[in-house]
């Protein structure tokens, strides 16, 4: 077939050994990158940016790329080891990764979401080169209409996420959404809940949010005490997952990778929405959801999947309309505007070398990410067994850094203090973070789509009826939000009466 | 045992001056005697962000010293903007200087934390970006006339995605109103490609956004640009003819890129920076560079210049302010 | 222990009032036309109405929380310590600059917390800064201050 001669074309292109060499490079300074809170692709690519102009088109796209890449592997590193997620999208491996780290289960963890990872990225690739144009087109549906249907929907599945009492969990949702709209309303310019303040003009921080209540919550928890109990157990169960380990995870990773892939299309969607939802999907599926948050394998396969299935999900409206979804994507994007090329449509007319190159040095920097990382992962299983005396002080400076590099603001390290304990008090006093993290990302894109869609509809409410797709999430939602009633015994229900 | 001690004190104290050592031999003679940080008040990958990478390599050489990117997003530029202007005037801290945090912003946001008259040393004007106002390809509309008479006819039906309020579209689309005597809606987006997915997906009428974010949509045949806000017709696109040559002279604002620090700066400092830039923009490579982004256009002002022309904006800017929407 | 929860969930009653109220000031504006405040007044409203219901849970039935009584001592001075730390990193990073500050907070941290010799310490700090200073000012180039001498 026409494509597989392309293909062909494009691995000729990448194999030559100047371009393994940009790729290999590309991966490890992505992984580092991932690997540190607070430094996101989009700040690796566009420190390298000046670099590429020394270096031939081909080669640029290819060691972009491997950054992206690399940067989504090595973000799950942290989250398992450290609970400290390495960047927004790694949020959810936190829950079961680390839980898997502190049982001695650090490599299986690592293991099966580098594995989890490259599979999600394979096959996703294949589906970029077959589905490409046709799926982007349909991603111009969605207007905000669409947008505001579906993020309902997201919200809606958070009914499932928590584990504790569901009221608990509902007051987390309406914090997040209220603290999503501290900033400036970019609708009308008026300033929200900023009170003077200049860091707070763009709202509060994700990633200080995040690092403060996960990272930094877990280290006060862990000195409450003296530290007589070992924070992690130190007899590493083995370093790669096991047979039962892939057993439980196969279908994980299979669902988790459609569902990232499908939803990464979706410009302007975040990472981190598709990982919630592979989450939620997989606990729901499970035998055993209660202990979700205990150390699941499957909590971490199905996400870490989707993490990666959406990345190269996100590059489908990027490369086939030249739409940049997210700041790595408008960098790349943007370095193949300098070099000449015009991403969208004629790209692959007119730079057949690029497009197939770029597509061959995906599957590349997949196998050299998984042939990268495996190795890694007896080194950083061996961070594990620094003392935690010792350690904790490193994760705190790592978590400072990686807040303030964000903005060089001395006041995102503010707000990461903040944070850390606001989190600590939540584990105290049972309140999860989950749905609080979910929340401040869902609600201001609901917001926005709200408005946009009244503007649109001029004040009317059957916009979201009328078209089809948004009405079918609506109706989704509702489904869901209303399942508890129509379960008899369910977990839910028990949760319900005892919650509070 | 104490062999031992004596050995890891030494080595201690030998990485301590080695590290000293390093850190310090970073000096150089005359200015600029360190990096100068240039802060980049928006998001990385941004057009901003792009256009200063692309160029900064080349400014340094000429200036002969090192240039350090540094981005601090938020509010539209005017976090960014605001430290810089804050910062000690020893020419070590620069803004790239953009015309929205500095003309638009101080007009519609609140608290703003610096004058954009008093507390900010102007010294040159690099670039224009234009906008315009983009349909589909298959849009009913083939001229300009022809959407003016349509948004006459029907006010408030015409939807035009913008960026959000504090930006150059926002307010181009508010004086456009005014001069042309319509009713189209704004849409705020938070960024052009947001706005420009949406134009695509039909789910707008119209856009105003900036030629570099619609550029591969106007090669591909999917879009077409009714009118460009920029004094001359674009060189990439001269059969788009521009807002003043249809009679819309005021709505041709565009933004400017520009470099400026904190009040108080040496002059010699800035007609050294001024030299580099002149130069700099006058080297083929880099106008070439520049011109592949695409509706971004050379053009040089000295800080004096570039200050006129910033402050006449925001005259202009404060005069509209009453007429546009979005404002109580 | 179920006191804490009723004070739990009067906090998130006072923080939704709070919020309406803020919200209620940014304009409403109308169903079809909301204004900046309709979105943090809904979220607020339904925060109020969750919370007052906890607080009627809470009160109304017996917790049986247990509640294992540890044989350390609860060492919330840790957690203020570690807490200011952080706050006087942040605060001192663009005075003192990014080698001097790592280099106290590490000492700090491991004198303090988990009390170590002065030697583990100063040992523990050095080889951390250094090991920082590496990884993030010369490989990754990130702009972390320089603060007063040049460090």
């Amino acid at each position: 077939m026409e494509v597989f001669k392309d293909l062909l074309f494009g691995f000729s292109v990448v194999l030559q050994p100047m371009n393994l060499l940009y790729c290999f490079f590309g991966v490890l300074i992505g992984t580092l990158v991932g690997v540190l809170p607070g430094v996101g692709p989009a700040a690796a690519l566009s420190l390298l940016l000046p670099v590429t102009f020394h270096v031939p088109p081909v080669s640029t796209i290819i060691l972009l790329a491997g950054i992206m890449y690399g940067a989504m592997y090595g973000g799950s590193t942290t989250s398992i080891l450290l609970n400290i997620p390495g960047e927004a999208a790694s949020v959810v491996t936190c829950l079961d990764g680390y839980q898997m780290a502190r049982k001695g289960r650090a490599g299986p963890a690592l293991g099966i979401s580098a594995f989890g990872s490259f599979i999600a990225g394979t096959i996703t690739i294949f589906m970029l080169i077959f589905l490409a144009p046709p799926l982007a087109n349909f991603a111009l549906k969605f207007g905000p209409p669409e947008y505001f249907a579906l993020m309902v929907l997201g919200l809606s599945i958070m009914v499932y996420l928590a584990r504790g009492s569901i009221v608990n969990a509902l007051i987390m949702v309406c914090f997040g959404l209220i603290l999503g709209t501290i900033g400036l309303d970019q609708m009308t310019g008026v300033p929200r809940f900023i009170y003077k303040s200049t860091t707070l003009m763009d709202g509060i921080g994700l990633i200080q949010v995040v690092i403060g209540l996960f990272g930094v919550s877990e280290v006060l928890i862990n000195v409450e005490r003296t530290f007589k109990q070992e924070i992690f157990e130190t007899k590493m169960k083995g370093l790669l997952p096991n047979r039962e380990d892939w057993r439980r995870s196969i279908g994980p990773i299979g669902r988790g990778t459609v569902i990232g892939f499908f939803l990464g299309i979706i410009p302007g969607m975040s990472v981190m929405i598709p990982t919630f939802v592979s989450y939620v999907v997989e606990k729901k599926l499970s035998k055993h959801p209660e202990r979700f948050g205990t150390g699941m394998i499957e909590g971490v396969a199905g996400p870490e999947s989707a993490n990666n299935a959406a990345s190269t999900g996100t590059l489908v409206p990027t490369l086939s309309l030249g739409i940049p979804t997210g700041a790595a994507t408008a960098l790349l994007l943007g370095a193949l505007m300098i070099h000449g090329l015009r991403p969208g449509p004629l790209l692959i007319q007119e730079a057949p070398d690029v497009f197939w190159g770029l597509v061959a040095s995906l599957y590349a920097g997949n196998v050299m990410l998984l042939v990268l990382n495996l190795p890694l992962i007896g080194l950083w299983v061996k961070i594990l067994k620094i003392p935690y005396h010792f350690l904790f002080s490193l994760i705190l400076l790592l978590c400072i850094i990686g807040s303030y590099i964000t903005n060089n603001n001395p006041y995102d390290v503010i707000i990461m203090v903040i944070f850390g304990l606001v989190g600590y008090l939540m584990k105290k006093f049972d309140y999860e973070a989950a749905p609080l993290v979910l929340a401040l990302v869902l609600g201001p894109m609901m917001e926005k789509a709200f408005r946009r869609s009244l503007m649109l509809s001029e004040g009317g409410f059957g916009i979201f009826f009328t078209r089809p797709i948004s009405a079918s999430f609506l109706i989704m939602a509702l489904l869901i939000l209303l399942s508890p009633l129509f379960l008899k015994r369910t977990r839910l229900r028990e949760n319900l009466r005892a919650g509070g | 045992m104490k062999k031992r001690t004596v050995t890891r004190k030494s080595f201690i104290l030998c990485v301590t001056l080695v590290c000293l050592l390093w850190v310090g031999s970073s000096q150089a003679q005359d200015y600029p005697k360190s990096p100068v940080q240039i802060v980049i008040p928006f998001g990385p990958g941004g057009l901003t962000d792009i256009f200063w990478r692309s160029t900064s390599e080349f400014i340094a050489s000429n200036i002969k010293g090192t240039i350090v990117l540094v981005n601090k997003p938020g509010g539209g530029g005017v976090v960014g903007t605001s430290f810089a202007v804050n910062a000690k005037p020893d020419g070590y801290t620069l803004v790239s200087a953009n015309s929205d945090p500095l003309t638009i912003s101080p007009v519609f946001t609140p608290n703003v934390p610096y004058d954009p008259e008093k507390d900010v040393t102007y010294i040159a004007k690099l670039a224009v970006m234009a906008f315009g106002i983009a349909v589909l390809n298959d849009s009913p509309f083939k001229t300009l006339e022809e959407l003016v008479a349509f948004a006459k006819a029907n006010p408030k039906k015409l939807k035009s995605g913008v960026m959000g309020v504090g930006s150059t579209p926002h307010t181009i689309l508010g004086v456009f109103n005014r001069d042309a005597k319509v009713e189209i809606s704004h849409v705020p987006f938070d960024s052009g490609g947001e706005t420009v997915t949406n134009l695509l997906g039909g789910h707008t009428d119209l856009a105003v956004v900036s030629l570099p974010s619609i550029k591969s949509q106007i090669l591909s045949g999917k879009t077409r640009i009714l009118a460009v806000c920029s004094p001359k017709r674009l060189p990439d696109f001269p059969e788009f003819p521009t807002m003043g040559e249809k009679g819309y002279k005021k709505s041709s604002i565009a933004t400017g890129v520009g470099l400026a620090g904190p009040k108080g700066l040496a002059p010699a400092i800035v007609s050294k920076w001024e030299e580099a830039i002149e130069m700099t923009l006058k080297d083929p490579k880099v106008i070439a560079i520049i011109e592949k982004l695409g509706g971004v256009v050379v053009d040089f002002k000295s800080g004096e210049g570039y200050k006129r022309e910033l402050l006449a904006d925001l005259a202009t800017f404060r005069e509209l302010l009453p007429t546009l929407p979005g404002k109580k | 222990m179920g006191r804490i929860f009723f004070y739990c969930n009067l906090f998130w009653l006072l923080f939704s009032v709070l919020t309406c109220v803020e919200a209620y000031r940014l304009t409403l504006g109308k169903i079809n036309n909301p204004g900046p405040g309709f979105f943090p007044f809904g979220a607020g409203l339904t925060m109020l109405i969750l919370s007052l219901a906890a607080l009627f849970q809470s009160m109304a039935r017996k917790r049986k929380v247990e509640k294992t009584t540890p044989q350390e001592p609860f060492r919330w001075w840790n957690i203020v310590i570690i807490l200011a730390a952080i706050t006087a990193y942040a605060f001192s990073l663009e005075k003192i600059g990014f080698l001097i500050n790592t280099f106290l907070f590490i000492c700090l941290l491991l004198k303090v917390v988990e009390p170590q010799t002065w030697k583990t310490a100063i040992i523990g700090g050095v080889i951390t800064t250094i090991a920082a200073n590496l990884v993030f000012n010369v490989i990754f180039q990130t702009q972390i201050p320089r603060g007063l001498l040049g460090f």
